[in-house]
C-alpha cells in the first residue's frame, strides 16, 4: 500500500514516514502543499496524510484540490493536527478531509487508522466498479432492446391494421407487451382473433409473441382453421420456449356469414358473447392448458362452436383485467367483469364502458401485469367482410389447360383437412388472383358436405340450436374416429368453354348420396345442410350439378365473369 | 412468506410448503428445490394452504417440477389449496397434469 505524507517539518515527516516504513507500507513524502498535489498525480497513492499548515499551498487547500482532481475515485486523506486545533479539525472536514490524526503520534493509532480508511477505500472502490458494470449493462440491455422492438415491430405491429370489427383496451407495464392481439380475414370471408398472454412481461415475453405472429398471420391468409393454428402454436412455442414459459390465449372464428363463432380459450379469463342490447348469452371458459405447455401427441385442439344471429359482440380479456386490485387490495374478478355488462342503462354497453367500469374499482398505482382487452362486434364494418381485392382479377394468369386429381382415403381424411393446401396449391400455380375466397368457399363447401353428410352420415337440421352444435361436432369426431372405410375424390381442371376460362370442381364420395327421392326436394335439403352454403355457391358459380344419387358434384366457375 | 422444505426420508416423497404471494419473487428459491432434489424418482407433496395468491410465474415454476420430476410420469400432488387458487389453477387446466385438491 502507497501512503503519501505531506509534512512541511522535516522532523514530523521522517517520523511518520519510520513509522509506516515498520507497517510494510511504501512511503513518497512532500514537502508542502504543492508538492503533495504534484506527488499524488505522479504516483497514485492509496491514502494521504496531510499536515495544514505548510507553505506554498496549506493542506487545506492541497486537500480540496486532490479531492477534486480524485472525481468519482475515493482517495482518503487523513489530516494531522494538535489535540487543541478543534476549528481547523471542522475546517479540514469541509474542504473535503475523511480523518484526523493527533500529534504526538502513537504508532498503532496510525496503523490502525489507516487501515480502517482503507478498508472504506475498498469497499468504495467495488461498488463504483459495479455501478459502472450496471451502467454498462443498462446501455446494453436498452440498445438490445430497441432491436428487439424494431423486430417485433416488423412481425407484428406493421400487420396489425385493426379490422373495424375489433376494437381494444391493451396497457402494457414495459414496453413491451406480453400480450398480444392479432387480427386476420380468412380466404373464404371469415374472421379470426387471437389475443395472447405470455408468461411475465417485456421482452422475455415478446420473444414468444414472434413466433406465434408468424403463425397466426400465416395460417390465417392460407385459410387454415383456429383448430388447425392453435395445433401449430403449441408445437412451435413447445418446442421453443423455455418449460416454464407458456401463452394463455384465446383464438375465435367468425364465419363469413356470421352464423358461427368458433373458440378456443386455453388457460384465459370467460371468453364473453353479448346479445345486441350488450346483454350476455354464451360464455365460453377455459377448457384446454396455455399454449406451449402439452407435447404435441397430448394436446387439445377442440374448438367450442357457437351459433349466433349476426349482431353480438364477443369479448376477450387477459388475467391481467381481472387480477388487477383496489386499494383494499380486492381483485377486480370475474363478477366485476360482467357486472359491467348488466347495467341499468337502455344503451348497449361497449368496450369504453367496461374500461370505464374497470379504471373506476381498481387501484391504477398498483398494476403489475399487462391489461388487455378486446371487443369483436361482428356487425360492425360488414362493407369490408371480404379477405381479397376482386378488382384484382385481371393480374397475370396462365392460359393454359390443366388438370388435377386428388384422392383421400379415410386415413388421411383422419389426418388432415386438405382444403388449404388445395387453395394454396391453385394460388401457387398463379392462375386465381383475387378468386381465391370464392374457389375456397365452393371447395370447402363440397369437402364438407362430402366428408360429413356424404362418408358420416350426420343430420344437418342438428345444427339449429346451439346444443345441437355442440353435438353436431362431437358426432362429427366420434363417426370420424370410428368410420373404417371411405374415400373423397377431388378433381380441378382449368378448361376454356365458351371462350372463358373456368376453373372445373369435382368432388365425389364413397357415401350413399343424399338423394333419396325427388332431385329438387334434394337440392333444397342440401341448402340446409349449412345454412346458405350451396346457396352461396350456386351464386359464385356458372353452374353446380349433383349426379343422380347425390355422392358426386361438379361445379363450373368462371375466371372472367367479374371483367 | 416463502418456501419450507422437508423430505422424509422413509416414503421418500419430498414436501414443499408455500406461503404468501407465488410469483416471480420465488422464482430463485423455488430453482434451488429443483437443483437439490433428488430427481426424477421423488414424489412431491406442494402444501398451498398458506399461499394468498398467485400468477403465471408460479404456474411456470410448476411446470418446471412437473418436468424434474419425469413429465407426464411426474407424481405431484398439491394440496390445501383455497378456492380461489383452486379457481386459478383450473383456468389454467392444471388438473389435467396434477393432482390437486
Amino acid at each position: 500500500m502507497k501512503v503519501l505524507i505531506a509534512e512541511d517539518s522535516d522532523l514530523s515527516r521522517n517520523v511518520l514516514s519510520s513509522i509506516l516504513r515498520k507497517y510494510d507500507f511504501t512511503v513518497i513524502e512532500a514537502a508542502d502543499g504543492q508538492e503533495a498535489v504534484e506527488k499524488y498525480l505522479e504516483s497514485d497513492p492509496d491514502i494521504i496524510l496531510m499536515d495544514l499548515m505548510m507553505p506554498n499551498k496549506n493542506g487545506y487547500d492541497a486537500t480540496h484540490e486532490i479531492k477534486s482532481l480524485s472525481g468519482e475515485k475515493f482517495i482518503p486523506i487523513i489530516v494531522i493536527t494538535s489535540m487543541s486545533e478543534t476549528d481547523a479539525l471542522v475546517k479540514s472536514i469541509e474542504y473535503g478531509a475523511d480523518d484526523y490524526l493527533n500529534k504526538p503520534y502513537n504508532a498503532d493509532a496510525i496503523h490502525a487508522k489507516i487501515i480502517a480508511l482503507f478498508r472504506i477505500k475498498e469497499l468504495h472502490d467495488s461498488l463504483s466498479n459495479n455501478r459502472s458494470e450496471l451502467e454498462r449493462l443498462n446501455k446494453q440491455a436498452e440498445s438490445e432492446l430497441l432491436v428487439a422492438e424494431h423486430i417485433y415491430d416488423s412481425v407484428l405491429s406493421q400487420r396489425q391494421t385493426m379490422l373495424p370489427q375489433v376494437r381494444s383496451y391493451m396497457r402494457p407495464v414495459t414496453t413491451f407487451n406480453g400480450d398480444i392481439l392479432m387480427t386476420a380475414y380468412t380466404p373464404s370471408g371469415g374472421l379470426n382473433v387471437m389475443l395472447g398472454d405470455f408468461t411475465g412481461h417485456g421482452l422475455s415475453a415478446a420473444i414468444g409473441a414472434i413466433p406465434a405472429g408468424e403463425i397466426f398471420y400465416g395460417m390465417s391468409h392460407k385459410g387454415f382453421s383456429i383448430g388447425d393454428i392453435v395445433v401449430e402454436l403449441n408445437t412451435k412455442l413447445k418446442r421453443n420456449l423455455p418449460t416454464n414459459m407458456f401463452c394463455a390465449a384465446c383464438l375465435i372464428e367468425v364465419d363469413k356469414e356470421r352464423t358461427t363463432v368458433s373458440a378456443w380459450n386455453g388457460c384465459s379469463p370467460d371468453i364473453i358473447i353479448t346479445d345486441n342490447a350488450g346483454k350476455v348469452i354464451h360464455r365460453v371458459a377455459s377448457s384446454h392448458v396455455a399454449l406451449g405447455i402439452a407435447s404435441p401427441e397430448k394436446f387439445d385442439r377442440k374448438v367450442d362452436i357457437l351459433s349466433i344471429k349476426g349482431d353480438e359482440c364477443i369479448y376477450m380479456c387477459s388475467d391481467g383485467l381481472l387480477d388487477a386490485r383496489n386499494k383494499e387490495g380486492i381483485k377486480f374478478g370475474m363478477q366485476n367483469y360482467l357486472s359491467a355488462f348488466s347495467t341499468d342503462s337502455t344503451e348497449s354497453v361497449d368496450l369504453d364502458d367496461v374500461v370505464e367500469t374497470f379504471f373506476k374499482f381498481i387501484n391504477i398505482d398498483d398494476i403489475n401485469d399487462d391489461i388487455s382487452l378486446v371487443e369483436v362486434n361482428v356487425d360492425r364494418g360488414i362493407d369490408s367482410w371480404h379477405a381479397d381485392d376482386f378488382s384484382d382479377v385481371n393480374s397475370i394468369r396462365l392460359e393454359t389447360e390443366w388438370a388435377l386429381d386428388l384422392s383421400f382415403n379415410i386415413e388421411g381424411l383422419k389426418e388432415i383437412n386438405p382444403i388449404p393446401l388445395l387453395v394454396n396449391f391453385v394460388n401457387g400455380i398463379n392462375v386465381i388472383h383475387g378468386h381465391k375466397e370464392r374457389i375456397y368457399t365452393v371447395l370447402t363447401e363440397f369437402f364438407t358436405n362430402s366428408l360429413e353428410h356424404g362418408l358420416l352420415n350426420l343430420e344437418s337440421s342438428l345444427k339449429s340450436s346451439a346444443t345441437g352444435f355442440m353435438e353436431y361436432f362431437d358426432l362429427k369426431e366420434s363417426r370420424l374416429a370410428e368410420l373404417q372405410d371411405g374415400e373423397i375424390d377431388i378433381h380441378l381442371a382449368q378448361k376454356k368453354i365458351d371462350d372463358n376460362w373456368c376453373i372445373i370442381i369435382d368432388v365425389k364420395d364413397t357415401g350413399k348420396g343424399f338423394v333419396s327421392g325427388k332431385d329438387q326436394l334434394s337440392l333444397e335439403d342440401n341448402v340446409g345442410y349449412s345454412g346458405r352454403g350451396i346457396q352461396l355457391v350456386e351464386q359464385i358459380c356458372e353452374s353446380v350439378e349433383y349426379n343422380d344419387v347425390g355422392n358426386s358434384v361438379r361445379a363450373v366457375y368462371a375466371l372472367n365473369k367479374n371483367k | 412468506m416463502g418456501i419450507n422444505v422437508t423430505s422424509n426420508d422413509e416414503s421418500g416423497e419430498v414436501n414443499i410448503a408455500i406461503s404468501g404471494r407465488f410469483d416471480f419473487s420465488m422464482n430463485n428459491e423455488f430453482r434451488k428445490i429443483l437443483v437439490d432434489s433428488s430427481g426424477t424418482d421423488s414424489s412431491y407433496l406442494i402444501d398451498m394452504g398458506a399461499v394468498d395468491d398467485l400468477d403465471s410465474s408460479a404456474l411456470g415454476m410448476l411446470l418446471l417440477l412437473r418436468e424434474k420430476a419425469g413429465g407426464d410420469e411426474a407424481n405431484i400432488k398439491i394440496r390445501k389449496c383455497q378456492p380461489d387458487i383452486i379457481e386459478m389453477l383450473e383456468m389454467a387446466n392444471f388438473q389435467t397434469m396434477f393432482d390437486i385438491s
